[in-house]
C-alpha cells in the first residue's frame, strides 16, 4: 500500500465501549483519524506521540493515541501491509523477535551468558565478596550458626578430658608442621556429642571446626584419618567456603528468578539446589586437597583417609541423621562420589595437583 | 422501532453470551521470551520492565472477549522506576541476609506482613488502570484499608512466627523433650494458618474481584467463605485418598518384592515403602494432580461468581483437562530442559481462557448512556 493510503479500521474514543468505523491515514507528520459517518470532523495526532503496536503474527493490533483513544485492528496481515507502506521505523527488537534465526542466536547467547556466569561470574564475584567481607561479619555469622547448631544438634562432649587434650595437641602439632611459621588460618577446634548428626565434622564461618564424639569413636584406632578430616575442615576455613556458599546461593536464586520469572518458588528451588550442589562438590574437592597436603607434610600417607570413607559407608544408611544446612558436613553416607574421593586420596602424590 | 413500545421496567432485555478465547501462539511467545530473556540478562535485569510490559501486552492482546481483545497500556519507563526502587530495597536486604541471617529472617517476616497488602494494592490499581477492553480502561477502586483487611487472615500467622523466632531459647542445648516443646508452637501456628487459608483466600478474592469498574459496571464476587472451605475440604479429601491408595500400593509392592525393590536404594523394605509413598505423593501427585485440581475448582468458583449489574462471567474449567495440561507441560519442560516453558504458559492460558465466557444483558455499546455513566479519570 502506498504512503498516505487510508486504512478502514475501528476506533474507540476511550470513554464509551462503542466502536466507530474510521479511515486511518498518515498525512506528513500527523496521523488522521477520519470517521466514516458523515458530519464528524477528523482528528489529527502528531506522529511522534502515537504509540504503535509491535508487529506480531498473533493478536489484534492496538494503537494508542495521545488523547486516550484507541485504534484497534483485527486483521494482522492487512495492518502489516498498510504499515509497511507508510515508511515508519520499526524497532530492531521487533524484527529480531520474528526471526527464527535471530531467536536461535538469542537462545545460544543466553546459554553462553548463563554458562559463563555460572562457571566464572558467580565464583569470581562470591569469592571476592567472601574474601573481602569484614572479619567481624564473618565472625558474627559463625557465632550465629554455632549458637543455632548448639541449640538443635550439639551436646557437651562425652570424651574424657585427657583424650580431648591429646587430640588437640596432636592436631596443633600437625597443623604447625603443615603451615610453618604460624601460617595456619585462624580456627578453633571443639568436640561435641551430637547423636542427631552421627560421625561428622563441620566447618562454620569464622573458623569454628566442630568434630562429633561419634566421629572420634569411629576413628579411635586411626587418629591420622581423624586428623585428615580436621585438615579437610581447615581447608574449608582457609578458603572461607562457608561464606562463599552463602553468597553463591544468594546469587543463584536471583539468577533463577530472572530466567523463570513467574515460576513458582517450589519449582525454582530445584535448579538452585542443583547448582549449589555442584559448587559444593568443587569446594569439597579443594578441601580434600588441603587435607592430603596436611597429612603429607606430617609424613602420613593420605591413603589413610580410605578407612574413614569405608567406615562411614559401612554404617547403615539412614543413621547419618539430619544434615544442617549451614555447615559443610564432610561426607554424606550415600554420596556417589565417595569412591572417587577414596581414589583421590589413594593416588595423591606431592606436586601432582 | 416497534410500534407498541413496552412500558419501562418490563422491557425484555436480550442476554447474549460473549465467548472467550486465547489466540496466542506458543511458538511466537517462545521467540518473544527468548529475545527478551537475553536482553534482560545482558542488561543486569534493567530491561526486565520492558520484557514484562511486552509479555502482558501479548497475553492481553490475545485474550478475546467476544472477538474484542484486552489491551495493556503500561509505560515500561515508569515500570523501570519501580524496578529500580525494588532493586535498591533488595540490596541492603541481601547484605543483611548474609551478615545476619536470623535478624534478616525476623525482619523480612515483619516487613513482608506489613508491606505486602500495600504492594498488592498498588499493583492491582496499576494493572487495572492500564488494562482496557474496547478502548475503555478498567479501574480498581479497592482502598488500602480494604487490602489490609482482606489479607489479615493470611498475614496473622506471620507475626506469630516472627515472635516465635524471637522467643526461641538461646544458648542452652535442648534434650529431645525440650526440642519437641520448642517446635510444638510452630506446628500449632502452621495448623491455624492452614485452617485460616480458605477464609483468607475468600476475602482476598472478594476484594480483588469485587472492586473493579468498567464503564459504569461495578463488579462483585458473590461467593461466601463456605464455598472456599468446600474446595479446601475436597482437596484435603483427595490428598487423603491418594495417600491411602499409594500406601496400599506400596504395601502390596513391598510384601511381594520388598527385598528386590529396596535393594538398589540400599534401604530396608519398610523404609523403602515410606520413602516411595512420600516421594510419589509430594514429587508427582501433589504438583500434577492436587494442584491443578484445586486450581480448576478455585478458577470456576471465583470466575463463575464474578458479576456486575449487566454482566456475569461463566467458567467451566474441567479438572481432567487442567491435569492433562499440567502433566504435558511439565513433561515437555523437563524433556526440553526448560525450553518449553514459554509454550507451557501459552497452553495454560489458552485452556483457562477457553473455559470462560461473559454473559451480557443488553447492549455493551450503550453502557455509557445510562445515568451512572461517568468515567473516572
Amino acid at each position: 500500500m502506498p504512503s498516505g493510503a487510508p486504512l478502514l479500521t475501528r476506533w474507540y474514543d476511550g470513554m464509551s465501549p462503542r466502536a466507530h468505523v474510521v479511515w486511518l491515514r498518515i498525512d506528513g507528520d500527523t496521523l488522521v483519524v477520519e470517521p466514516r459517518e458523515d458530519g464528524q470532523s477528523p482528528r489529527r495526532f502528531a506522529l511522534a506521540q502515537v504509540r504503535w503496536p509491535e508487529r506480531r503474527s498473533h493478536g489484534q493490533r492496538q494503537t494508542e493515541l495521545p488523547d486516550g483513544s484507541l485504534v484497534q485492528h483485527a486483521d494482522a496481515g492487512e495492518w502489516d501491509e498498510w504499515w509497511a507502506g507508510q515508511g515508519l521505523e520499526e524497532s530492531v527488537i521487533v524484527g529480531w523477535q520474528q526471526s527464527w534465526r535471530g531467536v536461535l542466536v538469542a537462545l545460544m547467547a543466553t546459554v553462553l551468558v548463563l554458562g559463563a556466569t555460572w562457571t566464572w561470574g558467580v565464583p569470581w564475584l562470591s569469592e571476592r565478596i567472601a574474601m573481602n567481607l569484614p572479619e567481624s561479619i564473618e565472625r558474627r555469622v559463625g557465632e550465629e550458626s554455632l549458637a543455632q547448631l548448639d541449640r538443635l544438634f550439639l551436646e557437651p562432649s562425652q570424651l574424657p578430658a585427657t583424650q580431648q587434650q591429646a587430640l588437640q595437641a596432636r592436631w596443633q602439632g600437625m597443623a604447625q608442621r603443615a603451615y610453618p611459621a604460624g601460617g595456619a588460618p585462624a580456627h578453633t577446634l571443639s568436640f561435641h556429642a551430637a547423636p542427631r548428626l552421627g560421625p561428622n565434622a563441620l566447618a562454620l564461618p569464622g573458623g569454628h571446626i566442630i568434630v562429633t564424639d561419634e566421629l572420634v569413636r569411629l576413628l579411635q584406632d586411626r587418629p591420622d584419618a581423624l586428623m585428615g578430616v580436621i585438615g579437610h575442615e581447615l581447608g574449608h576455613v582457609r578458603h572461607r567456603d562457608g561464606m562463599d556458599m552463602l553468597v553463591r546461593s544468594t546469587f543463584i536464586s536471583a539468577l533463577v528468578g530472572v530466567v523463570f520469572g513467574d515460576m513458582g518458588g517450589f519449582v525454582a528451588a530445584v535448579p538452585a539446589a542443583l547448582v549449589t550442589q555442584a559448587y559444593s562438590r568443587e569446594a569439597e574437592r579443594r578441601a580434600d586437597l588441603r587435607a592430603a597436603e596436611l597429612l603429607h607434610a606430617n609424613g602420613v600417607s593420605p591413603a589413610v583417609m580410605a578407612t574413614f570413607f569405608e567406615r562411614i559407608r559401612a554404617r547403615k544408611p539412614g543413621q547419618g541423621g539430619a544434615q544442617p544446612d549451614d555447615g559443610l558436613p564432610i561426607a554424606i553416607a550415600s554420596h556417589p562420589a565417595d569412591a572417587e574421593r577414596v581414589r583421590f586420596f589413594a593416588d595423591w602424590a606431592p606436586g601432582a595437583h | 422501532m416497534a410500534p407498541l413500545a413496552e412500558p419501562p421496567g418490563l422491557v425484555h432485555v436480550p442476554t447474549q453470551t460473549l465467548p472467550m478465547r486465547f489466540t496466542g501462539s506458543g511458538r511466537e511467545y517462545l521467540r518473544i521470551w527468548a529475545v527478551n530473556l537475553l536482553l534482560t540478562l545482558l542488561t543486569l535485569s534493567l530491561y526486565w520492565p520492558f520484557a514484562r510490559a511486552r509479555h502482558i501486552t501479548y497475553f492481553h492482546n490475545n485474550t478475546l472477549i467476544g472477538d474484542e481483545p484486552l489491551g495493556f497500556h503500561g509505560d515500561p519507563w515508569r515500570m523501570l522506576r519501580g524496578h529500580l526502587a525494588m532493586l535498591l530495597l533488595a540490596a541492603p536486604g541481601a547484605v543483611l541476609a548474609v551478615a545476619d541471617p536470623l535478624l534478616a529472617a525476623q525482619l523480612s517476616v515483619f516487613v513482608f506482613a506489613l508491606a505486602w497488602p500495600a504492594l498488592w494494592h498498588a499493583s492491582l490499581t496499576y494493572r487495572m488502570r492500564n488494562t482496557s477492553w474496547r478502548g475503555v480502561p478498567l479501574a480498581f477502586e479497592g482502598d488500602l484499608r480494604g487490602a489490609y483487611a482482606a489479607l489479615l487472615p493470611l498475614l496473622l500467622p506471620f507475626p506469630a512466627l516472627g515472635l516465635m523466632l524471637a522467643a526461641a531459647p538461646v544458648g542452652e542445648p535442648l534434650d529431645a523433650r525440650q526440642w519437641a516443646q520448642a517446635v510444638a508452637p510452630g506446628w500449632l501456628v502452621a495448623l491455624i494458618a492452614l485452617l485460616l487459608t480458605p477464609w483468607g483466600l475468600a476475602r482476598l478474592k472478594r476484594y480483588q474481584h469485587g472492586n473493579c469498574v468498567f464503564a459504569g459496571e461495578y463488579t462483585e464476587l458473590r461467593a461466601g467463605s463456605a464455598a472456599f472451605y468446600g474446595v479446601g475440604l475436597r482437596g484435603g479429601g483427595l490428598l487423603l485418598l491418594l495417600a491411602f491408595l499409594l500406601t496400599c500400593l506400596a504395601l502390596l509392592l513391598t510384601i511381594g518384592w520388598g527385598q528386590i525393590l529396596a535393594q538398589p536404594f540400599g534401604l530396608k523394605p519398610a523404609r523403602f515403602a515410606v520413602w516411595f509413598v512420600l516421594s510419589v505423593l509430594f514429587g508427582l501427585l501433589l504438583p500434577l494432580v492436587l494442584l491443578p485440581y484445586t486450581r480448576a475448582r478455585l478458577h470456576n468458583l471465583v470466575w463463575g461468581h464474578t458479576r456486575s449489574r449487566h454482566t456475569h462471567f461463566r467458567s467451566e474449567l474441567h479438572v481432567g483437562t487442567l491435569v492433562r495440561v499440567h502433566v504435558g507441560n511439565w513433561l515437555l519442560i523437563a524433556l526440553t530442559l526448560g525450553l518449553y516453558w514459554p509454550m507451557a504458559q501459552v497452553r495454560l492460558a489458552r485452556t483457562r481462557v477457553a473455559a470462560m465466557s461473559l454473559q451480557v444483558r443488553g447492549d455493551v455499546d450503550r453502557w455509557l448512556h445510562g445515568p451512572r455513566a461517568r468515567l473516572r479519570p
